[in-house]
């Protein structure tokens, strides 16, 4: 009985729990990821060797739950996972890129509305040039293209970033899941097989996994106590995420707009390349969608930009005056690779517009540093700077390049974002054309002339007290921190002076690396009150490169035209060279100011280090002609003559022609030698006979000229010293320089000493005091040759002044005196005589001592030429070489006081007479020359000077002339030395007088660049450059040849022919350049004596509509030349191409997501719970214990039956 | 094969919302009039309407252009048929001062040539709405003519350009400048202009002396100025056939984009009573189906 009883208890028992199973099933019918279970009955065998009975052996002792059993298809489960990842990285695609390519395609937040709205602001304004309105809608609508363009690509930008957002915040919930994962399989790991607790892990587990997948396609390898391994991709390979209960982080490393995946980073990391489906493959694929679609929107706005701005300033507003680019945005950016370990510095310019839709270029440096331009891709387009110059892109390095340096060029990066309207009024819109052609109604000829280009035109004046405050005073400079064009100085200027300083405090800021550690962010003042601020607190502050990207992200950096550059440990804030036009508003010490925002003391991270030395004042004309300033080597001509500088483009360098004019202007330039106390001297002595100290030598300019005022703190002391220690002249005065003026003292003692060099001049001692009540007037006899003078001293003074006297010269022959005498300003009395005098004795006999004393004479003799006194004659055959006017003459002494002079061909000379003069104590060589070579420097070579007494120079010249400050000795001497001095703060200034007639170029050629300081007289708003027109006339110069032709160019403004050209009755083409102008054109159809054309520029012509008719016409024209499309199409194409790829993604997406759903059935089907199915199973087992229980009662009925017997 | 519940239910519910959702966009498309929704649905379509839509825009430009300048071209055309009348009445006064007449009505005929001559100078400096010289070329900003007062001459002041019309620069003329419309009068002692013939005109009046042969150069003047009325009749001519062929392009650009852009209303309107009735049938079907379960016999 009692083992029915156990039996039916079995049964009880396992329906029950078999009930429970079923209940549990039911009530978890809607739970995500239940999987549903069974329980596994087994029959419970009796153990043999308990019953003792064989019918007990055969039966068992009823049924047993063997196993609760889990719903499961491993196979489907991970394929589920696969479809599930791939299905939520289009899902995630489509959702992401859909917003956008809304957007992109809609008209009315697109491009192509904006544009279309500007195209017929434009076209109205073709009909209406000189209509204010029409004017007024083309700035506003111009302003709302910039404006919608910088908005779309700011939204395309921000769902771009907002992607990046999305992977970051999906890769911290992969790491979690990964993490849980990691403690369900220790949890695993010990539990019981079967057991409730380890069916509810492994669920646990697999929707951990669903939820994985939906991030990251990954496998999972399943071990038998139901644990995992996770790897990611679609193979067991490689480095695991999970393993066990040992995670690996997976992070985003972001480069750039370069995307990796990191395993591991914190440790060992490894960037990973099996991120494939999901979300994170979805948002990777969105940004870098994106990343192309904000590329094709940059392309597409620099392009319309850079067209727009093109035909813009080919054109002229109504007042005549040259258009001004429309928009404004950012330039090309140049990035250099970190691990750049040379020190090279690039400067590009782009030649070719189109070739911006490569979008990024490489340069690479190899070995010889020579470097290679390539695509992203790698694919090299050309190598070597003349090839990459000619494939478009103009490279200038600076500083050395290391094998393998690179640099990446971006030309289009922040294009879109940045644009902005640049015209201040609707009356800058160049709406026609400078040019006008006219053909004369009286012309009998058909012939039509046309002329590609003619002259260049002046822009608008203003802007320059932007850059100068207009004070020639070293308070207030303009610095240019890298080579190139400094500023554009425009036409209209009146009487402009620029000075370039040698300005010790100019600032450069450094920022050491430590310092920047502590800043939040930093503030830059600028003179002009303006500020740039960089917030520093959202980069790595280890990171100098953010704070350099910082600041040239800053608005005002970029109006400025700055980029800031790393080198080394610390910070320099350049400008770009040959890329812009730049000019940093500095000053001395403090006005350029770095300080931290949160207020600490940032004292001891700043310094401000002095500049270099200042530079030349080099002005230049847009088409290339350098009107001032020393000229520049051809490879810096080359760098600086580009379009991004304000050349024009095809501008071609032409060194300065060194004239005091300047298109009718007179120009003076005026350069100092470089240096501060900058010192020439002349060695010991003169044993050349001519001694050029050549400013320019020293970086000033060719010429020197002034206009006779002083200088600022400029001081000059040429001293020339004599043999005998008798210093001859000192002069600390700044007069010597101003010699252009004939009436100073200075002028007039070098006219002294030039006239002395090879005549009979006389420059006596200083003159002495005079006592009072001496004769107001000295006269001191004088005869030179056979004639005498009287040379007047005439005092005004009381007691007199001799030494600032008037001195008068009086023939005593009645004839015209050809003597003249002066004092010279440091008070000495200079008599001199014309060189064709040359030899001739000038004595000073008659006079009394008293006079020769008052007028320092006294011991003055003869400037003939004359040797030292030697003790006695030389040997008779020794000989001695002088040269004169380039010839050899050699004097031998023969026992006489006469010498032989013989030529180089040793035939007996008349040009030279030598002959020594009894003096007492010895003997002197007296040199007279010829008449005609009088002047004629003279001088020795030969090894016996000495013994001839040729040792001493009593007459020499000095002159100032292009070449500099010239001294010229009569002949050698070994002791007599010149040392020229000077100190002055400015190296060099430029002076035009007059309203300037075109733009000029003022340039730093140099790298540590100039303080230059700008003066002018006015600036006239509506300053009109003078009209100009060009006639061309044709004649028939020759009655005999009917059909040869003249064509005369004549400017009309001057009357000047600029050329003549000839032609035939059919036309041709010419070239004609000079005056100014440049013109290259031809004549077409018949041409006949008596046509005449006239070109005409410059002059207000409001209802030309030429140019803004070609602003229109944009609307239909190829954007990046042939084989382009129009912008409009260009948008639409980019719209498209997003709309294409999300209509593929969810093509795609569809089939993924049927893929997943029928596998997610099938997997349903295996593991999902069926209600009817767990009612029947309900039904079913409380049968079954409805059954145990009664075999339970039976056996109850039989054990009370047996209990009943009796 | 068992369904499970839960997918059942949820194949049921998502066949639902599929249905809703594409009644949704039947009702966009009736309410807004556009049969694309989102570019991403037809790509090609989409792109295709853009164009049409840039074109028509390029077109709707061209014509403004060639309306306007048949608006210009119109002033012109008036006054030199003003222009020619004058001229006309010139040469009746020819006529008259031929004749011996007083010397009073000389003078009269004189002074109203005078003032025909003025007459004729207001015509020529004729100005548009904004107050800009229309016959001045590209000077707007200059009175056409004006009397140079060294010479009592009516000269012309502006210069030799002819502004383009934006679309149509190789097609089509615009307003002539005054120099060419009043100037290059061929006589027989060569070129002239306008105001010289009627300086001449009116001295030979004024005095009775070459009156013959001052009529001479106002026959060749209004010869001149009715070809120039002629030259302009032309242009207004092919401009209006211009504008003509223009109308018809607009009609084919709006041809070829209507099929592209525009939804048939008919075949929404049967698309979406299908689309109700499904889901109707749908949501009925889900109520009787998810009824249908072995526990409400149980109970």
């Amino acid at each position: 009985m009692s083992d029915l009883m156990s039996v039916g208890l079995s049964g009880i028992l396992a329906s029950k729990t078999a009930l429970t199973v079923t209940g549990e099933n039911i009530v978890n019918a809607n739970t995500e990821g239940y999987s549903r279970r069974a329980v596994d009955l087994q029959e419970a065998r009796a153990a043999g060797n308990v019953s003792m009975d064989a019918t007990q052996a055969r039966t068992g002792n009823g049924v047993r739950v063997e196993n609760l059993k889990r719903a499961q298809d491993s196979f489907l489960a991970g394929t589920l996972r696969i479809a599930t990842s791939r299905a939520q990285e289009l899902d995630t695609l489509s959702g992401e890129l859909s917003q956008v390519s809304d957007i992109l395609s809609n008209t009315d937040t697109n491009l192509s509305g904006p544009a279309n709205r500007l195209f017929d602001a434009f076209a109205q304004l073709a009909l209406q040039p000189d209509a204010d309105s029409a004017k007024q809608s083309a700035l506003i609508e111009a302003k709302n293209f910039a404006s919608s363009a910088s908005e779309l690509a700011k939204y395309v930008e921000s769902q771009r970033d907002h992607a990046l957002t999305q992977i970051r915040d999906a890769l911290t919930f992969v790491n979690n899941l990964a993490t849980a994962l990691g403690g369900i399989n220790q949890e695993l790991a010990r539990s019981v097989a079967g057991s409730s607790n380890k069916v509810g892990l492994l669920d646990e587990r697999d929707r951990l996994l669903t939820s994985l997948a939906e991030q990251v396609r990954f496998t999972a390898q399943e071990r038998t106590d139901g644990t995992v391994d996770l790897y990611l991709g679609d193979s067991n390979a490689g480095r695991p995420l999970l393993e066990g209960s040992k995670t690996v982080a997976l992070a985003l490393q972001q480069s750039g707009t370069r995307l990796d995946f990191v395993l591991d980073p914190y440790g060992s990391p490894q960037i990973t390349s099996q991120i494939t489906g999901g979300r994170v493959s979805g948002l990777r694929t969105t940004y870098e969608m994106l990343g192309r679609t904000i590329d094709g929107v940059d392309t597409l706005v620099r392009g319309f930009a850079d067209a727009v701005n093109e035909i813009q300033q080919s054109g002229v507003t109504g007042e005549g005056l040259p258009g001004d680019p429309i928009f404004s945005l950012t330039g090309i950016t140049i990035t250099a690779a970190p691990a750049n370990l040379g020190t090279a510095k690039l400067t590009v310019a782009l030649n070719k517009p189109e070739l911006a839709l490569n979008q990024r270029l490489r340069v690479k440096f190899d070995d010889a540093g020579t470097p290679t331009l390539t695509q992203e891709s790698g694919a090299v387009l050309a190598r070597g700077l003349s090839a990459i110059e000619d494939y478009g892109v103009k490279l200038v390095v600076e500083g050395t390049a290391s094998r393998g340096d690179a640099f990446t060029l971006d030309f289009i990066s922040g294009a879109a974002k940045s644009i902005k309207v640049a015209l201040l009024s609707s009356n800058q819109f160049a709406t026609g054309k400078d040019m006008l052609i006219e053909t004369a109604t009286t012309n009998l000829g058909t012939s039509v002339l046309s002329v590609a280009t003619a002259v260049e035109r002046p822009s608008r004046p203003a802007g320059l007290e932007q850059i100068f405050s207009n004070t020639l005073t070293a308070d207030r400079l303009v610095r240019p921190l890298r080579p190139g064009a400094l500023t554009t100085i425009p036409a209209g200027i009146n009487d402009l002076t620029l000075r370039s300083f040698d300005q010790p405090d100019l600032a450069t800021v450094n920022l050491s690396a430590a310092d920047l550690q502590n800043l939040h962010s930093l503030e830059i003042k600028l003179t002009d009150g303006r500020s740039v601020t960089v917030d520093l607190t959202r980069a790595d502050r280890s990171s100098l490169q953010k704070i350099v990207d910082g600041l040239n992200r800053a608005p005002e950096m970029a109006s400025l035209g700055f980029v800031a550059q790393r080198r080394g440990d610390a910070l320099q804030i350049v400008a770009p060279g040959a890329g812009r036009l730049v000019g940093l508003n500095s000053a001395p010490s403090g006005s350029v100011v770095l300080r931290a925002a949160n207020g600490s003391a940032l004292s001891n991270a700043v310094s401000l280090v002095a500049g270099e030395r200042g530079d030349a004042v080099r002005l230049f004309t847009r088409d290339g002609v350098q009107v001032s300033g020393p000229p520049i080597a051809d490879s810096e001509a080359a760098a600086l003559l580009t379009v991004q500088n304000g050349f024009a483009v095809g501008a071609r360098y032409v060194p300065p022609a060194g004239s005091g004019s300047y298109r009718g202007l007179t120009l003076f330039q005026l350069a100092y030698p470089d240096g501060v106390n900058a010192t020439q001297t002349a060695g010991a002595g003169l044993a050349s006979a001519s001694l050029p100290l050549d400013w320019a030598a020293h970086g000033a300019g060719p010429v020197v000229y002034s206009e006779g005022t002083a200088y600022p703190g400029r001081t000059a002391t040429l001293t020339l010293t004599a043999p005998d220690g008798r210093i001859f002249t000192a002069m600390p005065r700044p007069d010597l320089l101003n010699q252009g003026d004939p009436a100073s003292a200075g002028r007039a003692l070098l006219d002294a000493l030039n006239a002395q060099g090879a005549s009979a001049g006389l420059v006596g001692d200083l003159i002495p005091a005079a006592s009072s009540g001496a004769s107001a007037t000295l006269d001191l006899t004088v005869s030179l040759g056979a004639r005498s003078f009287t040379v007047r001293v005439n005092a005004t003074d009381d007691p007199p002044n001799y030494a600032r006297a008037s001195v008068t010269v009086i023939a005593l022959d009645g004839g015209e005196p050809n003597l003249t005498g002066g004092i010279s300003q440091d008070g000495r009395l200079v008599l001199n005589a014309p060189r064709s005098l040359a030899g001739e004795r000038l004595l000073l006999g008659g006079n009394s001592a008293a006079t020769l004393a008052a007028l320092g004479m006294n011991g003055v003799g003869s400037s003939q030429l004359s040797g030292t006194t030697v003790t006695a004659l030389p040997g008779s055959g020794s000989s001695f070489q002088v040269t004169l006017g380039g010839q050899t003459y050699t004097l031998t002494a023969n026992g006489s006081n006469a010498l032989d002079v013989t030529d180089s061909a040793g035939a007996s000379s008349s040009d030279l007479a030598a002959s020594f003069e009894a003096v007492p104590g010895g003997y002197q060589l007296r040199l007279k020359t010829s008449p005609a070579l009088a002047g004629t420097a003279v001088t020795s070579t030969g090894t016996d000077a000495g013994d001839f007494g040729f040792t001493l120079i009593d007459g020499f010249s000095a002159r100032i002339d292009a070449s500099g400050l010239r001294l010229s000795a009569g002949s050698a001497s070994p002791n007599l030395s010149a040392h020229l001095a000077f100190t002055s703060p400015i190296a060099s200034e430029v002076r035009l007088q007059g309203p300037l007639p075109e733009d000029l170029l003022l340039v730093s050629a140099r790298a540590a660049g100039a303080g230059i300081g700008a003066e002018w007289q006015s600036v006239d708003a509506s300053y009109t450059p003078p009209a100009t027109s060009v006639k061309i006339s044709v004649s028939s110069p020759d009655a005999s040849q009917p059909t040869r032709l003249l064509l005369t160019f004549t400017d009309e403004t001057s009357g000047d022919v600029i050329g003549t050209r000839e032609a035939t009755r059919t036309g041709g083409a010419f070239y004609v350049n000079g005056k100014g102008f440049n013109f290259t054109g031809g004549l077409s159809g018949g041409l006949t004596a008596g046509d005449e054309f006239r070109v005409e520029f410059g002059k207000g012509r409001p209802g030309d509509n030429r140019n803004a008719a070609e602003l229109a016409a944009l609307a239909k024209r190829s954007l990046f030349g042939s084989g382009s499309a129009s912008f409009l199409d260009l948008v639409n194409a980019e719209s498209a191409k997003l709309a294409n790829d999300v209509q593929i993604t969810k093509t795609s997406l569809t089939a993924a997501e049927l893929t997943r759903d029928e596998i997610a059935a099938k997997y349903a089907e295996k593991t999902g719970v069926n209600l009817d199915q767990e009612a029947g199973d309900l039904v079913r087992y409380q049968q079954a214990y409805q059954a145990a229980a009664q075999v339970l009662n039976t056996a109850k009925i039989l054990f009370d039956a047996i209990l009943q017997v009796r | 094969m068992q369904i499970p519940t839960r997918q059942f239910a949820e194949t049921q519910l998502r066949s639902m919302s599929s249905l809703q959702r594409e009644l949704q966009d039947i009702q966009i498309q009736l309410s807004t009039g556009k049969k694309i929704l989102h570019a991403s649905d037809n790509p090609t379509a989409s792109i295709e309407i853009a164009r049409i839509d840039n074109q028509a825009a390029v077109l709707a430009r061209d014509k403004n252009a060639l309306q306007f300048t048949n608006g210009r071209l119109g002033l012109e055309e008036d006054m030199l048929g003003e222009s020619i009348s004058i001229v006309q009445r010139l040469k009746e006064l020819a006529i008259l001062g031929n004749r011996q007449i007083t010397s009073q009505d000389r003078a009269n005929l004189t002074a109203e040539a005078r003032q025909l001559e003025g007459a004729l100078e207001d015509l020529a400096n004729t100005a548009d709405e904004s107050g800009h010289s229309l016959f001045a070329g590209f000077r707007t900003n200059l009175r056409a003519f004006a009397e140079n007062p060294d010479t009592g001459v009516v000269e012309y002041q502006g210069d030799s350009g002819t502004p383009v019309v934006p679309g149509n620069e190789d097609t089509t003329r615009s307003v002539d400048h005054g120099g060419r419309i009043f100037g290059g009068v061929r006589t027989r002692t060569g070129l002239t202009d306008a105001f010289t013939v009627l300086g001449a005109f009116i001295t030979a009046l004024d005095s009775g002396t070459g009156i013959a042969d001052a009529q001479v150069k106002l026959d060749a003047l209004a010869e001149h100025l009715n070809t120039k009325q002629t030259e302009v009749g032309a242009a207004r001519a092919a401009i209006q056939t211009r504008i003509g062929l223009f109308a018809g392009k607009e009609s084919a650009l709006a041809a070829r984009r209507e099929p592209l852009a525009k939804p048939v209303i008919e075949q929404l309107g049967t698309k979406l009573q299908q689309g109700i009735a499904a889901l109707t049938a749908a949501q009925q079907s889900f109520i009787k189906t998810i009824d249908l379960t072995l526990f409400k016999f149980l109970s």
